[in-house]
């Protein structure tokens, strides 16, 4: 294994809109896999309301919890690069 | 033993396969290993080896099963390979036959996921992916999107999948979806990850699929229909990027299995493939050698994989119509190619079949294409 440093933005690959609820993430929720020129491929949560289409540009939001009974958690977050300049 | 098969099948059977049963587990299995033996015209005493094959079973699923046949005693194995199970267990008894430890095994594959509750497989709470939302419906919706965004698919050739598994599985007895459907009534059915509706996802099930593996043919006027290969492998791991319109674990495992079996796409007439999803099949008909890259969408558009086509793609519905008691899938696709070798597919049967090829492939696990596949070669004496 080696440590890469990640740049903060990626390329959505694929993505879908789950519709079977989740306890933590609700009725509907979209994910994603990204990737990056680097090569990791990374799994996590795209932040838009409407289904992104396939290599559209992402931010990439990674935070790593410690939940005292689960253990562990990741939660990576990708927001559209176009969508997080005009908000910001 | 003929030189060409590796084990001969002497006789199948499996329970129907439905939502919910009121049987036990251990009454599920020995439903199907009696009908099985019946079939085989085999007594239980006779039975050297036991191979069980449970996603969901847990422990000693196996012993469950034989312990008031009277099958408890000789060596039971239990096999745990998600939806590869049940061929995981079908290519421990071809072993067992092959080394001559065993003259006569029997093999089970079975899963009673009506009491796990409803909704998605339970995937390993510790897994990466799983922490964050994920379930296997969407893993095929997001190789659909990458596979319609990059080649001419459509949503309606996703659907198309779903009509033609309902059209065979209603002639097939032990098809949980039986009613005919149509591609309107695919789209419009509920959304569970996009594109994919609940109609193009496979419904779970309780079920139980056996056969038994012998090391010498049949003693009758019945027909010889023996294993000819299976290879059993698992998915590579890589933490970068990876191909999702293809498999690249099923593409290995099936070129593989036609290697040791000496036999090309063109010598098979029925493949039993994994359409737990009905991309899934579009993508397997590109890993089975029966179109290129990219060009699997076609043979659905172009109903080639029909009963009457020109390969025939699942004739008892697979598993979008059968269902998917995930460790019974192998077994039970080892039933169907046995009935289209020895003509008893009833309203099933395809014409003139020689070869047939079944895929079984799984287990959602970060990194991995997939966790295991499994793919035999089947074929008449």
């Amino acid at each position: 294994m080696t440590e890469v440093s990640l740049p903060a933005t990626g390329v959505l690959y694929s993505s879908t809109i789950i519709h079977v609820p989740h306890p933590e993430f609700g009725d509907q929720y979209q994910v994603g896999y990204v990737d990056h020129q680097e090569g990791p491929r990374l799994f996590g949560h795209v932040a838009a309301g409407e289904l992104l289409a396939p290599d559209t540009p992402v931010h990439v939001d990674l935070r790593i919890e410690d939940d005292p009974e689960r253990g562990r958690q990741i939660r990576t977050t990708f927001t559209p690069v176009e969508h997080q300049e005009v908000s910001s | 033993m003929s030189a060409s098969f590796r084990a001969w099948i002497r006789g199948v059977a499996m329970t129907p396969f439905v939502a919910k049963t009121d049987d036990t587990f251990a009454e599920l299995g020995q439903r199907a290993v009696l009908a099985a033996l019946q079939d085989a015209d085999v007594a239980v005493e006779d039975v050297d080896e036991f191979v069980c094959g449970t996603g969901y079973g847990g422990p000693l699923s196996g012993q469950r099963v034989a312990g008031n046949l009277g099958m408890a005693g000789p060596r039971i194995l239990n096999v745990e390979n998600a939806c590869s199970s049940g061929v995981a267990a079908l290519a421990v008894g071809m072993e067992a036959i092959e080394s001559g430890r065993a003259a006569t095994v029997v093999v089970l594959g079975i899963d009673k996921l009506s009491a796990l509750g409803k909704g998605a497989l339970p995937l390993e709470g510790s897994d990466v992916e799983v922490q964050q939302g994920v379930i296997m419906p969407a893993v095929y919706a997001m190789r659909a999107r990458r596979y319609l965004h990059e080649t001419d698919a459509t949503p309606e050739d996703l659907a198309a999948v779903t009509v033609k598994a309902r059209q065979h599985g209603a002639g097939s007895p032990y098809a949980q979806m039986r009613q005919q459907t149509t591609v309107d009534a695919v789209l419009e059915s509920r959304p569970v990850a996009d594109p994919l509706t609940l109609f193009m996802c496979c419904p779970r099930g309780d079920g139980a699929a056996a056969a038994v593996l012998s090391g010498s043919p049949p003693g009758d006027a019945r027909p010889g229909v023996g294993l000819r290969a299976i290879s059993l492998q698992s998915g590579s791991y890589t933490d970068g990027s990876r191909d999702m319109t293809r498999s690249e674990l099923s593409e290995r495992t099936i070129r593989d299995a036609y290697r040791e079996a000496e036999l090309t796409p063109k010598d098979i007439q029925v493949a039993e493939t994994h359409d737990a999803f009905t991309i899934a099949e579009i993508m397997y008909y590109e890993a089975l050698g029966f179109a290129e890259t990219g060009q699997g969408w076609r043979l659905i558009r172009d109903q080639a994989t029909n009963r009457d086509g020109k390969v025939a793609v699942n004739p008892g519905g697979g598993l979008l119509a059968r269902g998917h008691p995930v460790g019974a899938t192998g077994v039970a696709q080892v039933c169907e190619a046995y009935w289209q070798l020895s003509d008893q597919g009833g309203e099933c049967q395809v014409d003139g079949v020689d070869n047939v090829i079944t895929h079984c492939t799984g287990g959602g696990i970060a990194g991995f294409d997939h966790g295991a596949c499994g793919v035999s070669l089947v074929g008449r004496a």
